[in-house]
């Protein structure tokens, strides 16, 4: 079943961030949110993690659905390894072993037994995404998931998004329209009606 | 190296100096009543040590306080979490923990005294000092739990017990070791004035007591000195057990296969 959006607002006290948001996403594949600041890219996308209340509004097709997410900010356990903030949301049947060889596909190996906290904001926003990635989900949700990143790795990093989400439902927010090229994603334009 | 050698000798000669001064002092005063110096509280010790009862009443108060700081301490970590889970319960407790907080020591002793008798007072009197400091730092540490992880691990439905060993345990640590610190130093103070107060058998308490009655300065300042360093080592364990809990104990932070 696709996730519809039909009449979705929200307002935090004067500001109206959403007004009467109308959206459908297909059962797989990847859709790229648009749209300039402040056009409620983040609260659209809290909204379906259930972290925020809509002031109005229906969504269809989240029942009994399992989330995933790289959010705005990194939100890593500091004082652990990357490889135990991914071991410690990832699906039963990752192994230690598969964690590891999938962190180091986009992270240099001795990084992923360091604290985050001594790794560059780079680091710190790949194991984001490969913690998300690892985690069991039907739909998955990335704020900005590519900021930080160099040119080089973020390209890596989407050839791994790509990969990884075959066959799954994924709504990122982006301010770039190579990243909707490069992810073969469809575009969908936030504030704009 | 060279800097740990500087430091240490910075430390041994802060100590000299205060020793020198404590030595000039007994020796300007003058009077074994008044004031002791280090030398003949060292010679008081050495006669205490060998002595079967010294060793008895160290044992009876450390078990007597440690068991009070103990139970304290679970009693004000387990209260704290229900506390920031039930608002209900912390505005329950909050005027208890006030009321714990304000009266004084000696009002306690007293009232256990009458109540409970002098045998189990060190143990009653540190756990009624600690409780609410634990509880306090309890409090103060989940309350400053990282909202977004907490928002993250809800989105990954991590288990309670994961969210507990991650999240808020790492929150809560560094309130609660600031905590200990200050709770052990106050459980060994109140527990033994307690023990002087209450005096029951063969306790540190009653020892400092007669040596009060007999105006023996030099074992009061020989029993002090062995509170301090008692005190000194349980402060050490339990904030080494502490330290071992948030760096100790990961299952994956190793290193590779």
């Amino acid at each position: 079943m696709s996730l519809v959006v039909r009449d979705l607002s929200k307002a935090f006290e004067d500001l109206q961030v959403l007004r009467g948001v109308d959206l459908t996403f297909g059962d797989s594949g990847i859709y790229c949110l648009m749209g300039s600041s402040g056009t409620g890219k983040t609260t659209f996308l809290r909204i379906l993690m259930g972290l925020e209340k809509a002031d109005c509004g229906v969504i269809e097709g989240v029942e009994g659905k399992r989330f995933s997410a790289v959010f705005q900010e990194d939100r890593l356990c500091e004082d652990r390894t990357p490889m135990e903030n991914v071991m410690m949301v990832a699906e039963r049947s990752v192994t230690r072993e598969a964690a590891q060889r999938e962190l180091c596909r986009i992270l240099p190996e001795e990084s992923i037994w360091r604290p985050v906290y001594t790794l560059s904001g780079g680091m710190k926003r790949r194991t984001a995404v490969c913690r998300a990635l690892l985690a069991s989900f039907d739909i998955l949700l990335m704020d900005e998931p590519f900021t930080g990143l160099d040119e080089d790795t973020r390209t890596q990093v989407i050839r791994y998004v790509r990969e990884r989400t075959q066959g799954k439902l994924v709504i990122l927010s982006t301010h770039m329209e190579e990243d909707a090229r490069e992810l073969g994603a469809e575009v969908v334009r936030l504030g704009e009606r | 190296m060279k800097e740990n050698t500087a430091r240490f000798g910075r430390r041994l000669f802060v100590i000299g100096f205060w020793i020198l001064v404590w030595q000039l002092g007994a020796h300007a005063v003058d009077n074994h009543i008044i004031l002791v110096g280090p030398w003949d509280t060292v010679l008081a010790l050495g006669r205490l040590i060998p002595d079967w009862e010294f060793w008895r009443s160290i044992a009876y108060s450390f078990g007597k306080i440690t068991l009070g700081f103990l139970s304290g301490f679970g009693a004000g970590v387990f209260l704290g979490s229900l506390g920031y889970r039930l608002t209900f319960v912390k505005d329950l407790l909050k005027p208890v923990m006030v009321l714990l907080k304000s009266i004084p020591v000696a009002s306690f002793v007293i009232l256990a005294l009458i109540w409970a008798g002098s045998k189990n007072l060190s143990v009653l009197i540190s756990f009624i000092v600690v409780l609410p400091m634990i509880y306090v730092n309890t409090l103060a540490g989940l309350g400053s739990t990282d909202g977004k992880l907490l928002e993250m691990a809800k989105v990954f439905r991590m288990s309670a017990v994961r969210k507990i060993r991650y999240i808020y345990v790492p929150a809560l640590l560094p309130y609660l070791k600031s905590g200990c610190r200050i709770a052990l130093g106050m459980s060994w103070k109140s527990g033994v004035a307690a023990e002087v107060i209450g005096v029951p058998d063969h306790s540190i308490g009653e020892k400092l007591y007669m040596a009060k009655i007999y105006l023996n300065t030099a074992d009061v300042l020989a029993w002090t000195l062995v509170i301090i360093l008692v005190s000194a080592l349980v402060e050490r364990a339990v904030l080494g057990v502490l330290g071992r809990i948030s760096f100790g104990g990961g299952a994956y932070e190793s290193g590779g296969s």
